[in-house]
């Protein structure tokens, strides 16, 4: 199997566990009457880590999914995760990030723009209910949940992703150096 | 690629958002939570330890609270409780007052109503402090009375409290007469028994018998302090004399352990 039909039929996969873990238990665990949602972390996470284009295209998936899901509005989580998706890949592609909080950053940020996109895109669509100081609470407590989880969930996708991910040149670079090879600079 | 997968997104916003109820769009919503509910069911079976597990703590967060918001709910009611048994006791005890001074016709005999703020320390302490005094017109050597009859005298007046001897104290002495047969005695307390009083100097102990009701005399005390008016309640005769000699107890209408509103009669004629 090709190493892009793989990484797709894992994302396919991810998408998949990711929903049903999502809308069957982890959405139903509420602290201070906000619920963890991994949609945003799980798709910032792979958007990282295969890059801008898969993380767009995951992103709609899984967005897609979660539209279908939910009953609701086709096309407002696909579009809002497709942007989250595309968005962490370009984060990677151009800024390479390899601080030891980028993925509790990444979720952090994904969350935020996730939540206040999908806000958005329900103003525009003509929800009536006004913006109240209630709906920045539950955002704010919303991305402070996810920051806490986002950590492992990178750890978990970044573990599903690895294997079928070609390999990255740094990381190739490092493991070389490890192993006893030697540094480009060190070679006569 | 990017544009692509937006302008999709739009469209389908545009398409669910447009169609009422039963377009195409709803048709695959329905079908595909056909597919996904038994799914779904079997996940969260799956899942429920762990959410379960997850509640439970937040549970625990939240338990702590509500027992300190259902703390203060609770004393906030027992407060309340409070200040309306207070009430209610204060309305019985008014109506009962009032009742006496209608029913032995006090009101010539300046009565004046007075809250008890200190009991007797203890059963051996026969004195109550009580909110009126010189200031609402009371003078040493008032009769007192609460709602069930004679509690004591004025022993000490202050421009707003007085202090008063309970009928049970020592130094006590009330004129006293069987309501039934008119034997005539004198209350005082029974020694040794501080709930209880006796009535001696009875001349025919032997016609007071036991559940007769004890009265004043409207006779000056032996001490020659003050009035008390005649007929009001000092209690029932508990114990009779057996002997010539014999001691007639008494117990008190009153309940001098527990007393609340009292009534002061200011204008009783002094000795």
């Amino acid at each position: 199997m090709s190493d892009s039909r793989n990484v797709a039929l894992r994302l396919g996969v991810l998408a998949f566990v990711s929903v049903l873990v999502q809308i069957a238990g982890v959405a139903q665990v509420r602290v201070f009457g906000v619920g963890f949602d991994l949609a945003p972390l799980v798709v910032a996470a792979a958007g990282f880590l295969t890059g801008a284009l898969s993380g767009a295209l995951f992103g709609f998936g899984l967005g897609l999914f979660l539209d279908l899901a939910y009953v609701q509005t086709l096309g407002v989580f696909a579009l809002v995760y497709c942007l989250v998706g595309y968005a962490a890949g370009r984060v990677r592609e151009l800024r390479a990030p390899e601080a030891p909080f980028t993925p509790l950053a990444l979720g952090a940020a994904a969350t935020a723009v996730a939540s206040c996109g999908y806000a958005v895109l329900e103003v525009i669509l003509g929800v009536t209910s006004p913006v109240s100081l209630q709906l920045v609470r539950d955002i704010l407590v919303g991305i402070a949940l996810n920051s806490l989880i986002a950590v492992p969930v990178y750890s978990i996708v970044r573990r599903w992703l690895i294997p079928a991910l070609p390999e990255d040149p740094r990381r190739r670079r490092r493991r070389a150096y490890t192993t006893g090879g030697l540094s480009p600079l060190s070679r006569p | 690629m990017l544009a692509l997968l937006v302008v999709i997104s739009l469209i389908l916003i545009t398409a669910s958002f447009g169609g009422s109820g039963g377009g195409a769009l709803h048709t695959v919503q329905s079908g595909f939570l056909d597919v996904l509910s038994p799914v779904e069911t079997v996940a969260s079976k799956v899942l429920t330890p762990v959410h379960d597990l997850i509640s439970a703590v937040d549970d625990v967060v939240h338990a702590s609270s509500q027992r300190d918001q259902l703390r203060r709910e609770l004393a906030a009611a027992e407060r309340q409780i409070a200040a309306l048994d207070a009430g209610k006791h204060a309305s019985t005890d008014a109506a009962k007052l009032h009742h006496l001074d209608s029913t032995l016709a006090l009101e010539p005999d300046g009565p004046v109503n007075a809250s008890v703020i200190r009991q007797a320390a203890s059963v051996w302490v026969s004195s109550v402090t009580i909110d009126a005094g010189a200031g609402a017109g009371v003078h040493a050597n008032d009769p007192v009375i609460d709602p069930d009859g004679v509690i004591g005298i004025v022993a000490t007046v202050a421009a707003d409290s007085s202090v008063v001897t309970l009928i049970n104290d020592p130094s006590a002495g009330v004129t006293a007469l069987d309501a039934g047969t008119r034997e005539i005695g004198v209350i005082g307390p029974k020694p040794g028994s501080p709930g209880e009083l006796q009535m001696q100097y009875v001349s025919r102990p032997s016609e007071v018998k036991v559940g007769d009701l004890i009265v004043t005399a409207g006779e000056q005390d032996t001490s020659g302090g003050s009035f008390f008016p005649a007929n009001l309640p000092i209690g029932v005769v508990k114990g009779a004399a057996t002997t010539s000699g014999g001691v007639i107890t008494v117990s008190p209408s009153a309940d001098l352990s527990s007393l609340s509103a009292v009534q002061v009669l200011t204008a009783v004629p002094g000795p």
